[in-house]
């Protein structure tokens, strides 16, 4: 049903992940992340088929676009972005279908159409706050966490160290690197209202 | 040795599934944290599965929020007060650095530097790196001459100069076995020649030293006068040059 020029193209029997290049990080690994985030964008269970295709087509526009992969730049992030912007692609095309089924459908008298009560997950122009107003508040939110939470976060983010080295740098456990990079992080995800009801 | 995994009581919530910690760990591709158990975990369970692609969300919104150039000062500064990293490079900061090298330093360097020289860099500096700062001085013994701290010391290329000053020495030979000829050919030139020198020199010298507007006189006097100009431009050069090493400053 959702994306069939997806589930027809040829690059699915051959899962992308099994080539080497740039996914040559834990496979699984990546593979769950990118999984579960097209899970988490659809608002489906991760077993569900649509995730499964969407999975695959991230895992193979990732192969197929790691020369736009910037030196140094980090994989996970990366391809995250990508996962989501393909799970954002079906929510839209199946949007589209819906809407082609609603307009040929005789009950036009009927409510509002199934699309129009489908969230758009896009950001609205509403979500696109001024570059001032963002700025403020990650500085505001940065400002707000301890010391050590902003140096573990820049850390990781910024200078691209792993959770060894940061905790080498900073001089505790890696277990402890862990709760200040999650914690920074949900303080930065409030702040900026992207919180997605993690639980806490 | 035993790697370091997530404790139990971090790792998990009271309802058996993973915490948000644990979340994040296996979103960041951490998973030597996770133990057995939690990976077990992980792999079948729904929710968890979905909330870890909130997590690597939430991570990769965090990324992006930190490195938006409008935050750039706030990571900066954050960056600044790190510690510094074990074996991180080390620049030795000192007060006879040029002006130009010094401008050209990130902040973090900058701050090092005494207030006075502090003062004399333009506020706006290269964006600041995880370095360390060792404030160095120069010892007594070397302080009054700060060209040779900048000027390196060259090692004499031995390995090449003694090849080549035999192959110099090869080349020379057939010209050095010509020498007693060529010896014996001038001292006969100079038995013919030496009369006639004998009698013309006394009447040169007379001619050359008579008086203050002699020809010998007039040469010493210029002769002199060169030497004393090449030497007042050999001291000013080699003054400029010492300005230039002590950052123009007195």
């Amino acid at each position: 049903m959702l994306l069939p020029d997806m589930a027809a193209s040829p690059r699915i029997a051959h899962p992308p992940a099994m080539r080497a290049g740039v996914l040559s990080e834990d496979t699984a690994s990546l593979r769950m992340v990118v999984r579960s985030v097209v899970a988490s964008v659809m608002g489906l269970g991760p077993t569900h088929p649509d995730v499964e295709d969407c999975a695959h087509e991230a895992l193979s526009r990732a192969i197929e676009g790691q020369d736009r992969l910037r030196p140094g730049e980090p994989l996970r992030p990366w391809l995250v972005g990508i996962a989501r912007h393909v799970a954002i692609d079906a929510i839209r095309a199946n949007k589209r279908t819906r809407r082609r089924t609603a307009e040929g459908s005789a009950d036009e008298d009927a409510e509002s159409p199934l699309v129009d009560r489908v969230a758009d997950p896009t950001p609205g122009p509403e979500e696109r706050a001024s570059t001032s107003e963002q700025a403020a508040r990650i500085a505001s939110a940065l400002a707000k966490l301890p010391e050590d939470h902003r140096r573990a976060l820049v850390l990781f983010h910024v200078d691209g160290l792993k959770y060894n080295a940061i905790a080498a740098r900073l001089g505790v456990p890696m277990g402890t690197i862990a709760t200040w990079i999650a914690r920074g992080r949900r303080s930065i995800a409030e702040a900026l209202g992207e919180d997605n009801e993690v639980r806490a | 040795m035993t790697p370091e995994t997530l404790a139990p009581d971090v790792a998990w919530e009271p309802d058996g599934c993973l915490s948000e910690v644990a979340l994040s760990v296996a979103a960041d591709g951490e998973d030597a944290l996770l133990d057995a158990k939690m990976h077990e975990h992980l792999a079948s369970c729904e929710g968890c599965t979905i909330q870890l692609g909130n997590m690597a969300l939430r991570a990769a919104g965090t990324r992006e929020a930190l490195l938006d150039p409008s935050v750039a000062s706030v990571v900066r500064d954050i960056r600044a007060s790190l510690p510094v990293a074990a074996g991180a490079p080390q620049i030795v900061v000192t007060q006879s650095l040029p002006s130009d090298v010094r401008q050209s330093l990130p902040s973090d360097v900058r701050q090092s530097l005494p207030s006075d020289v502090r003062q004399s860099l333009p506020s706006s500096v290269a964006q600041s790196l995880p370095i360390g700062v060792a404030p160095w001085a120069p010892p007594a013994s070397v302080r009054a001459s700060s060209p040779d701290l900048v000027r390196a010391r060259r090692r004499v290329p031995m390995a090449a100069l003694v090849p080549a000053l035999v192959v110099a020495a090869l080349g020379a030979i057939p010209s050095l076995m010509q020498v007693p000829a060529q010896a014996a050919q001038t001292w006969s030139v100079l038995r013919e020649i030496a009369p006639a020198f004998l009698r013309i020199a006394p009447h040169a010298v007379a001619k050359a030293w008579g008086g203050p507007r002699g020809t010998m006189v007039v040469l010493a006097v210029w002769t002199l006068a060169a030497m004393l100009v090449a030497t007042g431009l050999g001291i000013a050069k080699r003054q400029s040059k010492k300005l230039i090493v002590d950052g123009g400053r007195r």
